[in-house]
């Protein structure tokens, strides 16, 4: 108002300019002030979010596994950190709204990962896989608890101790993460696979379990061995196995089965079944597990080993349940990709019966389904049809067959597909999942085949789980 | 806690700024500030929190005593000589004490178990802050703090006191008892903070995500190295150059921002250190505050440069052979350390008119010296050092590339050139050059407070969903 005193009409630009930057000043003051409101409206929306207890999840269904709890207080605990360490975990783990954040997460790193071929994890390079197993061939239990002497002081403690509760804790531990978490991924396009490296300690540490079993049912089962390639080893395309730092599947099965042929073991060959078979629809893109098909087919070659007629697969009633998006989606943190192209589990259901006695973990007993419905089910829970998922024991019984036949099967979860099928061949069939067994029930494989005059013993193990320590480690406790 | 992690964003910062705002005068502010932090480290080091109190008791009460004998500087300095010395000692026993130990044992066998003691997070920082407090008063540029109230604060504050950066007493002793907050002293403060937090949970973390896939895992099995292809390693380093960078300074940007939230300005820690033209720039621009302790009040008073050539070097020699002992206690930092005493005397004595001239080799120069010193920095074995470095080069007999890398390369390229971005000043001439538009035209003012606003909101709600659900955080600083 001073300057156009001076300047008659027109301010000059300079003026002009100061003066705007005068008054732009102000208003980013202004701007500034209310910048600071809505940033802190939003700050406490999170901290009032984050104080409702009731809004944290327990449990993640995408990653399958129970959330973090608040920790325990203790004196020993608050004075090493841990006690805080695990607050801030709880907090972290549990946080409301944590799977639509995860969300959000994924689809902005889906801005800068385009490519179609992925790595997730770290890969690890495997053992050299020797061409044939000798220095196993005659492993007894002796032989075996000398090479194995850790799982082997597991085993032998157990029957000391009636109560199992400190067996179970040493095994779960560490068993209770190796169930979910998957090695280092290959995704190619729609379609994820789990590398495998072979680990010449735990293949024997399963080879000498394997022959134990065998040498201490001598005369009593047969056992039976059936270790299951996983889609690394029969779907990847060559051009890209080739060229990948992933064991040899085919050659680490033989290793293993050569190490078992001077036991009695009656080993399975199924390798070159599935690959043969590689273009049918046998193992899941989005998720660790083979088909129910994979599954039979399999299944067709035990069933052949013993001399027996596979039932054909069109007399099983079939259950279809679409939209399955698993543990490859889950632990590639969602990606696009694998959503693209969900999964659709096939599900055979007996026509002799389709009930099955449950053991749970908490020691409940429970009738269930064979084959249960999933339509509504969580999309990242499908597979959960057979046989109810993970249980320490499952029992289906026969009402058609009075023979008194009886199957022990010793598996993790790619055995749920797998057994549906054996259900016409045997009155009774024992399902024993090894990582949960020991907190229900203390006995002993050879106690366990004693009580329920098994005389077949099927040890049906997936590539992968045979790399694992810990979980080689619960198998072989309870081989006694 | 660490800043980057959702119980300090939602819960502790939240409490702290909502305590600290009702808070009626400074006084009562400050106690605020004491509480919270020593609330956050004790949540840390439950016990080690009573080290950090002792130690700011003995310089504080020291330091008064010593502020009496002004008049008699020979007591003067014998005061100071033991509080330092104090300061070091403790800093020696809980740092390097089994460091030191263990290479005693190498060489003579003595003694026969080295006691593990574990490392009080952040004690490097606070010590070197407490002997900033106690020298300038020597030096009197500044007087004794009368409270110890206050000087515990200045040590404690937890904007810096676990990572940095080091503030000296005397450039924030005035703001510890009087200072004042503008909403835009609020704003940058939130602008700065949460730059910060989206440099660390995004790129930092995905930085770090990429080295550990291309190199290894620091929990990993370390012989992986040598099977690591050429491209592999070069990328991987690559990686874990930008990690540090981008993981650091953004622990001190999210410290200045809180600062600058209650007044405290913070002295700058980082100024782009990679577009430096020679090691000594870059040492002016990388850890501000930790170069410019050691030549204040280390090199300088050794005689710096103004005791002749030899003299100089040995002082540099010092100098550098300490840098690197700071960032832990282990041989591969003092090796890195005295790597950059070779240039920098270098540079001192030759290099640096040449350096001047050609510009564009100096960067490149600069550039390929700082990457070559993270692998000092990064492996503390030497055999593995070297096992990198011959990959480096094909020495180790593997392929220039492979399917892994090739995938891990492609799928991560759009980030890793996002984060090299980070790296230089790109981002901030921008904002800058918009800020110098907004203030000059309505319309650009219009462009930029929706920059304003929905930028950092979209940043802390980006971070808060790459915090969730990942626990691939680390924290790179707890060996300093």
């Amino acid at each position: 108002m001073n300057d156009n005193k001076e300047l008659n009409d027109t301010p000059s630009a300079e003026e002009n300019e100061e003066r705007q930057i005068l008054s732009n000043m102000r208003r980013l003051r202004i701007l500034n002030v209310w910048y600071v409101r809505v940033f802190i409206l939003i700050l406490f929306s999170f901290f009032i979010l984050s104080l409702i207890i009731p809004l944290r999840p327990k449990f993640s269904e995408s990653e399958k596994r129970e959330l973090a709890k608040f920790p325990k207080f203790t004196f020993s605990a608050l004075f090493s950190g841990d006690y805080f360490d695990g607050i801030n975990e709880w907090y972290s783990d549990t946080f409301p709204l944590r799977e639509t954040l995860t969300d959000v997460n994924t689809f902005f790193t889906g801005f800068y990962g385009k490519s179609e071929i992925k790595i997730h994890g770290t890969v690890e390079k495997g053992d050299e896989i020797p061409s044939e197993n000798t220095s196993d061939t005659e492993s007894t239990a002796s032989n075996s608890s000398a090479s194995e002497p850790s799982s082997e002081s597991i085993s032998s403690e157990k029957p000391v101790n009636s109560d199992t509760a400190e067996t179970s804790s040493v095994v779960s531990k560490e068993e209770a993460p190796a169930t979910q978490t998957l090695g280092a991924l290959l995704i190619n396009g729609d379609t994820a696979y789990e590398y495998y490296n072979f680990v010449k300690a735990t293949a024997d540490t399963y080879v000498s379990a394997v022959n134990r079993a065998a040498s201490l049912l001598s005369g009593k089962s047969d056992v039976y061995c059936m270790v299951v390639p996983t889609s690394m080893g029969i779907c990847a395309p060559d051009s890209i196995v080739s060229s990948v730092n992933t064991s040899n599947q085919k050659d680490a099965i033989n290793y293993m089965y050569s190490g078992m042929k001077n036991s009695g073991v009656k080993t399975v060959p199924i390798f070159d079944t599935l690959k043969s078979r590689r273009n049918e629809y046998i193992y899941f893109r989005t998720d660790h597990h083979w088909t129910a098909l994979g599954a039979y087919y399999a299944y067709c070659d035990f069933i052949k080993l013993k001399g027996g007629t596979p039932t054909p697969l069109e007399s099983f009633k079939l259950h279809e349940f679409p939209g399955y998006l698993g543990s490859f989606y889950t632990s590639s943190k969602k990606l696009p990709q694998l959503a693209s192209n969900p999964d659709t589990v096939y599900a055979y259901e007996p026509t002799e019966t389709n009930s099955i006695e449950i053991h749970y973990e908490n020691g409940q007993v429970k009738m269930q389904e064979i084959i249960s419905d999933m339509t509504s089910a969580a999309q990242s829970s499908k597979y959960l049809t057979f046989i109810k998922g993970d249980r320490p024991l499952s029992i289906i019984t026969n009402p058609v067959l009075n023979d008194g036949s009886a199957c022990v099967v010793i598996k993790e979860s790619f055995g749920n597909a797998f057994v549906p099928f054996l259900v016409s061949h045997y009155q009774h069939l024992y399902i024993i999942d090894y990582r949960y067994f020991s907190k229900i029930d203390s006995r002993g494989l050879a106690q366990f085949c004693a009580d329920t005059a098994a005389k077949d013993v099927l040890f049906i193990n997936n590539i992968s789980a045979t790399r694992n320590k810990s979980l080689m480690a619960s198998i072989n406790a309870l081989i006694r | 806690m660490v800043f980057s992690s959702l119980p300090f964003i939602f819960l502790f910062l939240p409490l702290n700024l909502l305590a600290y705002f009702f808070a009626k005068d400074i006084k009562s502010k400050n106690t605020v500030m004491l509480v919270f932090s020593l609330i956050f480290y004790a949540w840390g080091e439950p016990l080690y929190i009573l080290l950090l109190i002792g130690m700011a008791f003995i310089d504080w009460y020291l330091t008064l005593i010593m502020s009496k004998y002004k008049h008699s500087p020979k007591k003067a300095k014998l005061i100071l000589s033991t509080t330092v010395a104090a300061d070091l000692l403790l800093l020696g026993i809980f740092k390097y004490g089994s460091f030191l130990l263990s290479n005693v044992k190498y060489f003579t066998g003595f003694p026969k178990t080295v006691p593990e003691i574990a490392l009080p997070i952040g004690i490097s920082f606070y010590t070197f802050q407490l002997i900033t407090y106690c020298v300038d008063v020597y030096r009197d540029e500044v007087p004794p703090q009368r409270s110890f109230k206050t000087l515990l604060l200045y040590v404690s504050m937890f904007h810096q006191c676990i990572a940095g950066p080091i503030v000296r007493y005397k450039d924030i002793s005035h703001e510890l008892t009087d200072r004042n907050v503008t909403y835009t002293d609020i704003a940058e403060g939130l602008n700065r903070f949460v730059t910060g937090l989206a440099k660390k949970s995004i790129i930092a973390n995905s930085c770090a995500e990429i080295a550990d896939k291309l190199l290894v895992s620091d929990t990993g099995d370390f012989s992986v190295l040598a099977s690591k292809s050429v491209l592999s390693l070069w990328v991987g380093v690559l990686a874990f150059t930008i990690q540090i960078y981008t993981d650091f300074s953004a622990y001190s940007d999210m410290a200045i921002g809180m600062g600058r939230m209650i007044g405290i300005h913070y002295p700058e820690n980082f100024k782009y250190p990679y577009i430096s033209a020679s090691v000594s720039e870059f040492w002016r621009r990388w850890h501000i505050t930790l170069g410019s302790f050691f030549r204040d009040y280390l090199y300088i008073p050794l005689g710096g440069n103004r005791k002749g050539k030899a003299r100089t070097v040995l002082n540099l020699f010092v100098v550098w052979a300490l840098t690197g002992l700071w960032h832990g206690a282990s041989w591969n930092f003092v090796l890195w350390g005295l790597y950059f005493f070779v240039f920098i005397a270098l540079e001192k004595l030759i290099l640096a008119p040449f350096l001047e001239k050609h510009r564009v080799f100096s960067h490149i120069y600069l550039l390929i010296i700082v990457f070559f010193g993270w692998i000092l920095f990064k492996f503390e074995n030497l055999s593995d050092i070297w096992c990198v470095l011959k990959g480096m080069f094909g020495c180790n007999g593997n392929k220039f590339s492979d399917f892994e890398t090739l995938a891990t390369v492609k799928s991560y390229i759009v980030l890793l050139t996002a984060a090299a971005v980070a790296c230089t000043p790109l981002v901030k001439r921008i904002s800058d050059k918009l800020k110098y538009c907004a203030l000059r035209s309505v319309k650009a003012l219009a462009v930029y407070s929706v920059f304003q606003i929905v930028v950092p909101i979209l940043l802390l709600i980006l971070s808060a969903a790459a915090l969730v659900g990942n626990s691939y955080n680390p924290f790179l600083y707890f060996r300093f």
